[in-house]
């Protein structure tokens, strides 16, 4: 199966679940995906950067930028509350589409 | 770090090309994607990669960058752009006009002194004679000054917008350079009214040209003090001054005497003596010229008719030109009308109000609209009538007016196929 036709759904969801555990920049968020996911999903990060901006634009992400150190200077994201109940939503519809996937390939296997 | 000339920097190079955002927000992007490149290339380089290897791979993760920065364009835009792009780009077509129209004004102004000194100086070298430029040819600087104004206004309004509303300057030029060109061809045949010549009717004909020019450019343009422009003024007023003190004044011109035009009596002549005695007069009303005579005793025109105003196409008599050899009508005619001796036909002027008038006295008039005639410059106007004799004689004397064409483009064309 295509993983990222998988990930095209579920990259807000994604990113979503890992700044509500606290504020990121962009490199940290797609290793934050790639350690919770146990190396599955690890596409490269060229859609990254697209959706964190999509999802700043929707008010769900508050970036801020900070000294990178002796590096170039980094722009950190943070869930906002409005982003938290985009996650809630998304986080039980994947849950049920998830549920029913399995139900009906369990069906299937059974069957 | 990615360093210039590197696999990233090129990357980041290429990112850029395809964003159609103004420096600021690129750069944001820009610094983003490059921490990103310095991260991932220092973990590769971590797990035993060389260095150039590294940042390749990071680079690899990224994606194509054309893809790249089309999904970031996409993901930025939205609909409060566009009114933001909108507010900008009228600013940008108000800062760029009024900032446009004061530079290229100062600058045809200056260009059109020194073109008319240099004539001027030529001329008096010459022994010619120069009478500076005439009403209809004297509009063109501002014309072209608007010109200037309508360029830079769209030279502003294009990337501006682009930037603004996230979308590639090249593709925004397409709507605005259409929809500029023909409000601008609008304003310029409907709008902007005159005195016109040809020349002046072709400059604004040409004006969407301005702004197709200007809305062509694609790359962000400022707006900066304009040093080299302004040095420029300064060394051509000095070289007026100079012209003036070597040569005398210049502007004014010199004209020669006056010269009664030869072949008036082509027009109605020989006058009669009452009619070379009676009081007469003109008058001027914008473009609408009037002739009067006041006769002593209306019964002497007894037996006339087709009393009338007549302009004849003539040149201008000061640059030694008189009655159009070529010419055997008039080019307009009007009929007279008669009023109260010293009165207009309209009774709101009175001239000579305290003189005791003869029982018979009376006033003929006879206006015509001078500034809708394209096809002359210079027009001679006499009030004539049909004696018993059948012969057309002058009522007036012959009195001599400038023509020039006052309206908008579209009155000019309708003039000229209606055959004036």
């Amino acid at each position: 199966m295509d993983r990222s036709q998988l990930l095209r759904g579920t990259t807000a969801l994604l990113i979503l679940g890992v700044l509500k555990d606290g504020e990121l920049y962009g490199y940290e968020i797609a290793q934050r995906i790639r350690e919770r996911s146990a190396a599955f999903i690890d596409p490269g990060e060229g859609w990254l950067y697209p959706a964190l901006h999509r999802l700043e634009k929707q008010g769900a992400l508050q970036g801020s930028w900070r000294d990178g150190g002796l590096g170039p200077r980094r722009r950190y994201y943070r869930v906002t509350d409005g982003g938290l109940q985009m996650f809630n939503t998304q986080s039980a519809e994947w849950e049920r589409f998830a549920q029913s996937v399995r139900l009906v390939t369990v069906g299937a296997t059974n069957g | 770090m990615a360093e210039d000339g590197s696999d990233g920097e090129r990357f980041l190079e290429s990112v850029e090309q395809h964003l159609p955002f103004d420096e600021p927000e690129r750069a944001d992007i820009l610094d983003e994607l490059r921490s990103h490149l310095a991260d991932s290339a220092a973990a590769m380089e971590a797990k035993g990669l060389g260095r150039a290897e590294a940042e390749r791979a990071a680079v690899k993760r990224l994606g194509p960058a054309k893809r790249l920065a089309d999904e970031l364009t996409r993901a930025r835009r939205d609909r409060s752009r566009l009114l933001a792009a909108a507010g900008a780009g009228a600013w940008g077509l108000v800062r760029g006009g009024v900032w446009g129209g004061l530079v290229g004004w100062a600058v045809v102004t200056v260009a059109a002194l020194l073109i008319s000194t240099a004539i001027a100086v030529a001329a008096r070298q010459t022994g010619g004679a120069w009478t500076g430029l005439d009403t209809g040819t004297s509009a063109i600087p501002n014309i072209v000054a608007l010109g200037v104004a309508v360029f830079v206004a769209a030279r502003l309004l294009t990337p501006t917008f682009a930037a603004r509303a996230g979308y590639a300057a090249p593709l925004v030029r397409w709507l605005t350079m259409p929809i500029g060109a023909a409000l601008v061809l609008t304003y310029a045949l409907a709008i902007w009214s005159g005195p016109l010549n040809w020349p002046g009717v072709v400059a604004l004909v040409t004006l969407p040209l301005w702004w197709v020019a200007g809305a062509w450019q694609t790359r962000p343009f400022r707006l900066a003090f304009p040093r080299r422009i302004a040095l420029s003024l300064a060394v051509a007023v000095g070289i007026l001054f100079g012209a003036n003190a070597l040569f005398g004044p210049m502007l004014a011109g010199s004209a020669r005497a006056y010269a009664w035009p030869a072949g008036s009596d082509r027009i109605g002549a020989p006058m009669p003596d009452w009619a070379a005695k009676a009081g007469s007069g003109g008058t001027t009303f914008g473009g609408y010229e009037e002739l009067t005579i006041d006769v002593s005793d209306r019964t002497l025109l007894t037996g006339w008719t087709d009393l009338r105003i007549e302009a004849w196409r003539g040149t201008d008599p000061a640059r030694g030109g008189g009655l159009d050899a070529t010419e055997t009508e008039p080019f307009l005619t009007a009929p007279v009308q008669w009023s109260a001796a010293g009165t207009s036909p309209d009774g709101n002027s009175v001239w000579y109000g305290g003189q005791g008038w003869p029982a018979n006295a009376a006033t003929l008039t006879g206006g015509l609209r001078l500034d809708r005639s394209p096809a002359a410059t210079w027009a001679w106007l006499a009030l004539t009538g049909v004696a018993p004799d059948g012969q057309r004689h002058l009522l007036s004397s012959l009195s001599g007016r400038q023509v020039f064409f006052q309206g908008t483009v579209l009155d000019w064309f309708g003039a000229v196929f209606s055959g004036g």
